[in-house]
């Protein structure tokens, strides 16, 4: 999985969008988001628009 | 005009399969968006050198009077099955707008009637449905702004479909209504665009259905590229100097870049020297900050605007969008509610199109690029109104007159 969500560098690919409790990472900690117990993480591919 | 007889010999071979845009991996042409190994989005990969043999400006002109007429370079194998007259929209010399903005060939590329729902999306929709229905598909959905699900929810109709289609909850009455109308399923979400999409890709997993921009979105972005076509031809096949358009997923925008481009690989126009020009929303502009600060990635941000169709605050092709613009040498503007609410009364007042809040957000980048200079007075310049203002009449509802009433006498006039 890990290949598939990080690059050679180990950053998240540009089309990945990863949520915890629904909520992009990005407008928490990103990739240092700490989770706790009982967190819904969902990988999610960016998709078009509408 | 006989559903048969819409394209006479399309091309069979024209396409190879689904392409990776990232890794470059390679598919078949079936219900599929996502590189399974890098994520990234996956294209259409066309056989050109076959295209190439058969296309011509003639073949083009002798066509239907829809986008159809440009089915060789669309991603569907048969004739079309449905959206037979989406597309081939007027594209007006906007010369009273033009003279207020000092601006001498200005253009306005007029979606704002296109059939049958009065939005771009009758095009990205008569492709997705046309391609989802050669699939086998019984069902279509989509996650939506408001413009995608009219459309889709009329081509379904016209198309004996089951349809499903998922909205934010805020969106305005005739954005509701120009689904209902058609009776297909509407599951309002409680929650933004982008909570929308996220929910949709978790539910397009589940179901057999043909999600028009999940599963279905390589084909129906293509559609998109019949704006350039269009354009392209209506100039007597030529490449205006700069286009303006709005940018929400940036998936519009991209394929306008592409679609250019592909005339020009084609040989059926001589040149691009063309800049390409981004519109956003000032309170949803993840794409025109990144351009801004420079940054080549998009940071999500959360929508606060009256321009809801274009209030994606997690755009799929914004880093596309971003680099068509580079690539281009065009530039980033945004408008403020107000200025987007001037927006579509400038076009209405000085042409007689009336826009959706889109479109308003449109016309105020266009005079901000023009007032700095970065759109230059002798340019053959083409904005992009992309939607109908009766839709979203919310946004104007407060910022026009109000009509003289008088009983029906002369006295009384
Ligand atoms: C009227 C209108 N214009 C422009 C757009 C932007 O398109 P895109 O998401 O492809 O950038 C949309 C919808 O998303 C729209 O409804
Ligand atoms: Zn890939």
């Amino acid at each position: 999985m890990g290949v598939r969500l990080c690059d050679e560098s180990g950053n998240l690919r540009r089309f990945v969008n990863i949520y915890v409790n629904e909520e992009d990472i990005r407008f928490r900690q990103g990739k240092e988001t700490i989770l706790s117990d009982g967190d819904e993480i969902s990988i999610v591919p960016a998709i078009a628009g509408g | 005009m006989s559903r048969k007889s819409a394209v006479s010999d399309i091309l069979k071979q024209k396409i190879k399969g689904l392409k990776c845009r990232e890794c470059g991996k390679l598919y078949p042409p079936v219900a599929l968006h996502v590189c399974e190994f890098c994520f990234g989005p996956l294209e259409v990969d066309y056989n050109y050198d076959e295209i190439r043999r058969h296309i011509s400006r003639e073949r083009i002109e002798n066509g239907p009077k829809s986008l159809w007429r440009y089915a060789d370079l669309l991603p569907v194998e048969g004739p079309p099955t449905v959206g037979l007259y989406a597309g081939f929209t007027p594209l007006i010399e906007a010369k009273n707008l033009g003279a207020e903005l000092g601006l001498k060939k200005l253009y306005i590329k007029n979606d704002t009637v296109n059939h049958p729902t009065l939005s771009f999306k009758d095009r990205v929709v008569a492709i997705a449905i046309t391609r989802a229905m050669e699939l086998g598909f019984t069902a279509v959905a989509c996650a939506s702004t408001g413009n995608l699900a009219n459309s889709v929810a009329a081509h379904a109709a016209e198309a004996r479909l089951r349809c499903y289609v998922f909205i934010p909850g805020d969106l305005e009455a005739g954005k509701i209504l120009g689904s209902l109308i058609y009776a297909p399923t509407i599951v309002a979400v409680e929650g933004n665009y982008d909570d929308v999409n996220r929910l949709c890709s978790e539910v397009a997993g589940e179901y057999d259905w043909a999600f028009v921009n999940i599963n279905i979105r390589p084909y129906y972005a293509e559609g998109s590229k019949t704006l350039a076509f269009e354009t392209a031809e209506q100039l007597g096949w030529k490449a205006p100097d700069h286009v303006v358009v709005p940018v929400a997923s940036g998936s519009l925008l991209t394929k306008i870049w592409k679609g250019f481009n592909e005339l020009k690989m084609l040989g059926l126009i001589d040149r691009v020297d063309m800049r390409v020009s981004g519109a956003q929303a000032e309170g949803c502009a993840p794409v025109a900050s990144a351009f801004k600060e420079g940054r080549d990635f998009i940071r999500p941000v959360k929508p606060k605007t009256i321009a809801k169709s274009i209030a994606i605050g997690n755009p799929a092709d914004g880093y596309y969008a971003l680099k068509a613009v580079h690539e281009s040498k065009g530039a980033f503007e945004t408008a403020t509610d107000e200025e987007t609410v001037e927006g579509i009364k400038l076009l209405a007042r000085t042409e007689g199109i009336f826009a959706e809040t889109a479109g308003g957000v449109t016309i105020a980048v266009l005079k901000k690029l023009a007032q700095k200079g970065i759109i230059s007075k002798e340019e053959t310049v083409v904005a992009y109104v992309t939607g109908n203002g009766l839709k979203t009449q919310e946004a104007v509802i407060n910022a026009v007159d109000e009509v003289v009433r008088i009983d029906p006498s002369l006295d009384s006039f």
